[in-house]
């Protein structure tokens, strides 16, 4: 039996999941928590194997799982209508387990969730990732930045300026802004710009609470 | 080739046109990048449609394969390149 602790903010896409997973043979829900202060009382009085959250939770989860006691820690796990790749990544930045889409049955959902609190499954093998080509563990991968100019020019790709966005920033002739995206890939060996910008983005430090 | 371009003599030099004969060509719909050493500027153009103002023999650095590249070179820096035919 999985054991869910849901955070859950008023009016969030949440209800109906929560209602059939409560439903659900495999699924016990353990808690639905409407703030903080709730989902951490509810984490804290007894083992849970997931913790669940919408993606406007983001942060507020950061700081949830700073309060909670790390040797009983579940797994973190956003949810969504239908997870975008920019949710995926950003689950990846915060340190998160898993991204459950749950516009699916909830059988499906909870056969996720499961595989997620198992391990079985990693947000690298996203499905919204698919189609970057990233072998695998790529996105672990420190990036290296050839040059000072790099790191910059890396951050302002994952911003999402363009090349002569960038140029213009950082008053440089675009064909050199070029020079050097080709200079990040090559010495990281990506191929493609989007990996780039997605392993800085999962490269950013998201502040610790604790 | 176009009506537009114009044979350059063999005596021009790289250097005489680029301050850095090294550029990353973008392909792949802006996500691929790849580096090419401008060996010879064989034409330039006047009024090209399309804003070329060279043409080039190019190098890949990975490979060494060679091709022809479009350029648009302002204030001796390449703006804009299309390579064709590296082999």
């Amino acid at each position: 039996m999985l054991r869910i602790v849901v955070g859950n903010g008023p009016g969030s896409v949440l209800d109906s999941t929560v209602e059939q997973l409560a439903v659900s043979p495999a699924v016990e829900i353990v808690g639905v928590a409407t703030t903080g202060r709730e989902s951490i009382d509810a984490l804290r009085s007894s083992a849970v194997d997931v913790f669940m959250f919408p993606v406007d939770w983001f942060n507020l989860a950061r700081m949830i799982r700073s309060c909670i006691d790390g040797s009983a820690e579940p797994s973190y796990v956003v949810a969504a209508p239908a997870p975008s790749r920019v949710h995926v990544v950003r689950a990846l930045q915060y340190g998160y387990d898993g991204v459950v889409a749950v516009d699916q049955h909830a059988d499906a959902v909870s056969t996720h969730l499961a595989a997620v609190a198992a391990g079985d499954v990693s947000l690298y093998d996203h499905p919204s990732l698919a189609s970057l080509d990233l072998e695998p563990g790529l996105l672990a991968r420190e990036l290296s930045y050839p040059t000072a100019v790099d790191a910059d020019v890396a951050d302002l790709i994952a911003s999402g300026l363009t090349d002569a966005d960038i140029a213009e920033t950082l008053s440089l002739p675009l064909q050199t802004v070029r020079n050097r995206v080709e200079a990040l890939l090559t010495s990281n060996e990506l191929s493609h710009r989007t990996q780039l910008a997605i392993l800085q983005i999962v490269s950013w430090k998201i502040p610790d609470f604790a | 080739m176009d009506d537009y371009f114009r044979l350059l003599s063999e005596l021009t030099r790289v250097e005489d046109f680029l301050e850095d004969a090294v550029f990353a060509d973008v392909s792949g719909a802006g996500e691929t990048y790849t580096s090419y050493t401008v060996i010879r500027i064989t034409h330039d153009a006047s009024d090209h449609p399309e804003g070329w103002t060279h043409l080039a023999n190019v190098t890949r650095a990975r490979d060494g394969a060679t091709g022809v590249a479009r350029l648009r070179i302002a204030n001796r820096h390449i703006e804009e390149s299309s390579v064709t035919h590296p082999r």
